[in-house]
C-alpha cells in the first residue's frame, strides 16, 4: 500500500511535470534571455596580440600557453562569409587552444568588417597583397623563413591559390571544409547538400553583375538567409523549441548562445570578390582548369608542391564532400592526405565528437612534416 | 499557471488513466486527421500566379486555408482524452502557418534590407520616377509573394505527410517524447521544403525575386540620386568613382609598401651574406 502510494505519489509528480505548458517553458527561456549579460556569451577568448594591419585586416598572434614544440607557426585564414572566432568559440571547443597546448604558435587573419567602400577589392588583392602581407609579417615576428597555412572554406580555397601562387613561403598547406571542385558530385547526397551550387548556377552572369553593381556587397544579410534556407524547418524551431532544450541547464544554454551569436555575426562580402567566387567559382569552376585568374596571374595548382592535409566534414551541407575530396589529382605534390571528420561545416570545430580528433590529428601531421 | 488548472488536468488525467497511451495518441491523431482534411482544402491551392493581383489572391487564399489547422489541432486536442498537454501544445505551435512564416519573414527581412533607403514619403512627387520605383516596388511584392506561396504549399503537403505518419505511428508504435515528435516533423517538413526548392518553379521565381529586389534598389538609387543632383548632394555613381579612385590609390601604395619591404630583405639577404652591403 504504502509502496504503490509512493509510486501513484511519483507518477502525479511526474505528471504535473508533463502537464506543465509549453508557454511556462517558452517564457522561462525569453527569461533566461532576458537575464543573460553579454560577457557571459563571450567568444574567441583565448588571449593574443596584434602583429600586423593593413586597411580592414588585423593579423593576431596567440599567446603560446607551452613550449613551443614546431619550429614553423601556423597561420589561420577564415572565410569572409563568417568570423574566424570559431576556431575558438569557447573553452572548452576551441581548435586553437588544443593546438597551442600542443606546442604550436598560432597566428590567424581578421578580415574586419568589409563595406560598400570596400567593393572593388579583389581576389587579388586579399590573396596576393593582404594574405602575402600577412604570411611576411608571421615570418618576421616568429624569425620563420615560411608558415604552415591552414585555410578554412573560403578561406581554404584562398590559401590554395596563394600556395600556388608563392609556394616558396608555404612549408605545408592545411586545408579544412574548403570548395576545390565548384562542380563536381557524387549522386548519393541528401537534399540539404550543394543547394549554394544549385542557386549560384540558376543565376546569370549578368545577374551577380547587375547586384554587386546595385548593392556594392553581398550582404551578410542575405547570405543568412542563404544558409537558413539550407536547412528551413530546423531553423524555424530554433529559437523557441530547441532553447527549450537547455533552459534548465545553464551550460548548454550559454553554448547555444555562443553558436548564435557566432552565426549572427555575418560580414558583407566586398562585391568584386563576390563576382569572382560566385562567376569564376560556382558557376565556371575555373580554380580545376587551371584558369582562374588574379589580376593577370593564373593560379596553376600544379605548382602546390608543398605536402598537403586536406580535412573535411562527413555531414557537410555547405562544401558537400565531392566539392573538396578531388583535390589530390590536381596539384603537383604527391604527399597529399585527406582527414574525414564526422561533423558539419562547422561542426567541426564545435563538435564535442571532434574535440579531441581534430587538433591532436593536424599536429600530429605538422610535426610529421616538419622540415628538419 | 492556476491551480484550478492543474486540478483539472490531474482529474483528466486520472480520468483516462485505464487507457493505455498509445490508444489516448490514437484518439487523437485520428480526430486530428479528420479535422484536417475537413478543413484544409489542398486541392483549392492555385498554381501559377501570375501578377501582383493573382499573387496576392494566391497567397490569401492559401494562407486562409491555413489558418484554420490550429484551431483543428486545439478542436481535435480538446475532444481527445489525452494526458500530455505539452504535446498537444506543441503540436498547435508546429502546426501554426505564422511559425512557418517566419521563413519567408526572412525572405523579406532580407530583402528588406537589400532595398533599404528613404521610404515613400521622403521622395516627394517626381512623378516619373516615382512611377518606376513604385513598378519596381510592386514587381518584388509579387515575387516575394509568388516565393511565400510555394513555402506554404511545401508547408501543406509536409502538414499532409505529417499527419498520416502519426496516424500509422498511432496504430503500431506510438512515439514516445517531444523530441521524437518534433525529430518527425523536422524530417517530413523539411524534405519537402528542400525539394521544393529545388523545383524549376522555386528556381525561376528565385531568380526572379533576386532580379526584381535589384531593380527596386536601382530605382530607389536613381530617384536619390535626381535629388542628389538637385541639391549638390553626391549621387551613388558619384560616390562609387570615388571609392575606386580610393581602391586603386591604396592598392598602389601597398604595391610601394610591398616593394620596398622586399627590397629590405634582399638588402638584409646581401648583408647576411657578405657581412656588409
Amino acid at each position: 500500500m504504502a509502496q504503490s502510494d509512493q509510486a501513484g505519489g511519483t507518477a502525479a509528480s511526474n505528471i504535473l511535470g508533463n502537464v506543465s505548458a509549453l508557454g511556462r517553458e517558452l517564457a522561462q527561456s525569453a527569461k533566461l534571455i532576458a537575464e543573460v549579460r553579454d560577457e557571459e556569451v563571450e567568444i574567441g577568448t583565448a588571449p593574443k596580440e596584434e602583429v600586423w594591419r593593413s586597411d580592414k585586416i588585423v593579423l593576431y598572434r596567440y599567446k603560446a600557453a607551452t613550449e613551443r614544440k614546431l619550429e614553423t607557426p601556423l597561420l589561420i585564414v577564415f572565410s569572409l562569409v563568417g568570423r574566424y572566432t570559431i576556431v575558438d568559440l569557447q573553452e572548452d571547443r576551441s581548435m586553437v587552444r588544443n593546438l597551442l597546448k600542443l606546442g604550436i604558435d598560432i597566428f590567424v587573419i581578421d578580415w574586419g568588417s568589409p563595406s560598400r567602400a570596400d567593393r572593388y577589392l579583389t581576389m587579388s588583392d586579399y590573396i596576393n597583397d593582404y594574405l602575402d602581407g600577412a604570411v611576411e609579417a608571421v615570418k618576421q615576428a616568429s624569425g620563420a623563413s615560411q608558415v604552415n597555412l591552414l585555410g578554412i572554406c573560403e578561406g581554404g580555397t584562398f590559401s590554395l591559390c596563394y600556395a600556388a601562387l608563392h609556394p616558396q613561403n608555404v612549408e605545408n598547406l592545411i586545408l579544412m571544409v574548403t570548395p576545390v571542385d565548384f562542380h563536381a558530385r557524387d549522386g548519393s547526397e541528401p537534399l540539404s547538400h550543394g543547394l549554394i551550387n544549385l542557386w549560384t548556377q540558376n543565376l546569370a552572369g549578368e545577374d551577380i553583375d547587375e547586384m554587386m553593381d546595385v548593392h556594392g556587397v553581398m550582404s551578410g544579410e542575405l547570405m543568412a538567409y542563404v544558409f537558413t534556407s539550407m536547412n528551413p524547418v530546423r531553423n524555424t524551431l530554433k529559437y523557441n523549441l530547441d532553447l527549450l532544450d537547455v533552459t534548465d541547464d545553464k551550460k548548454k544554454f550559454l553554448n547555444f548562445l555562443r553558436m548564435e551569436k557566432w552565426i549572427a555575426d555575418r560580414p558583407h562580402h566586398p562585391g568584386e570578390v563576390a563576382k569572382q567566387w560566385v562567376k569564376d567559382l560556382y558557376q565556371n569552376n575555373c580554380l580545376v582548369v587551371n584558369k582562374l585568374l588574379l589580376d593577370s596571374q593564373r593560379v596553376e595548382l600544379p605548382n602546390v608542391t608543398m605536402p598537403v592535409l586536406n580535412i573535411y566534414a562527413r555531414d557537410d551541407h555547405i562544401i558537400p564532400t565531392a566539392m573538396t575530396r578531388g583535390l589530390g589529382k590536381y596539384i603537383g605534390t604527391k604527399d597529399y592526405t585527406e582527414l574525414e571528420l564526422p561533423a558539419g561545416h562547422m561542426g567541426i570545430f564545435v563538435s564535442g565528437k571532434t574535440q579531441s580528433v581534430l587538433a591532436k590529428s593536424l599536429a600530429d601531421w605538422l610535426f610529421a612534416h616538419q622540415k628538419p | 499557471m492556476a491551480e484550478a488548472n492543474y486540478l483539472k488536468m490531474m482529474t483528466d488525467f486520472w480520468e483516462t488513466a485505464g487507457k493505455s497511451a498509445s490508444e489516448a495518441q490514437k484518439d487523437l491523431f485520428q480526430q486530428f486527421t479528420s479535422r484536417f482534411a475537413a478543413t484544409f482544402p489542398l486541392a483549392a491551392m492555385p498554381a501559377g500566379a501570375v501578377g501582383p493581383n493573382k499573387a496576392g489572391e494566391a497567397f490569401s487564399e492559401l494562407l486562409k486555408s491555413l489558418m484554420a489547422l490550429p484551431e483543428a489541432v486545439k478542436a481535435a486536442t480538446d475532444q481527445s482524452k489525452l494526458s500530455d498537454k505539452k504535446t498537444a501544445e506543441l503540436l498547435q505551435k508546429i502546426m501554426n502557418p505564422q511559425e512557418w512564416l517566419s521563413v519567408s519573414g526572412y525572405t523579406d527581412q532580407s530583402v528588406r534590407q537589400l532595398v533599404e533607403g528613404p521610404k515613400f514619403a521622403d521622395i516627394g512627387q517626381l512623378e516619373a520616377k516615382f512611377a518606376a520605383l513604385f513598378k519596381a516596388w510592386t514587381d518584388l511584392r509579387t515575387r516575394a509573394l509568388e516565393q511565400s506561396t510555394l513555402q506554404l504549399k511545401a508547408y501543406a503537403k509536409a502538414a499532409q505527410d505529417f499527419t498520416g505518419k502519426l496516424r500509422e505511428l498511432a496504430k503500431d508504435k506510438p512515439l514516445e517524447s517531444r523530441a521524437q515528435l518534433v525529430g518527425l516533423w523536422v524530417d517530413v517538413a523539411n524534405r519537402h521544403l528542400l525539394e521544393a526548392q529545388r523545383s524549376p518553379e522555386y528556381l525561376e521565381n528565385q531568380r526572379e525575386l533576386l532580379r526584381a529586389s535589384t531593380s527596386f534598389k536601382r530605382a530607389q538609387t536613381e530617384l536619390s540620386d535626381y535629388y542628389g543632383e538637385a541639391f549638390g548632394i553626391p549621387t551613388r555613381a558619384e560616390i562609387d568613382d570615388l571609392t575606386r579612385t580610393v581602391a586603386d590609390l591604396k592598392r598602389e601604395v601597398r604595391a610601394d609598401q610591398r616593394r620596398r619591404r622586399r627590397q629590405g630583405s634582399d638588402v638584409v639577404d646581401r648583408r647576411n651574406s657578405h657581412g656588409s652591403i
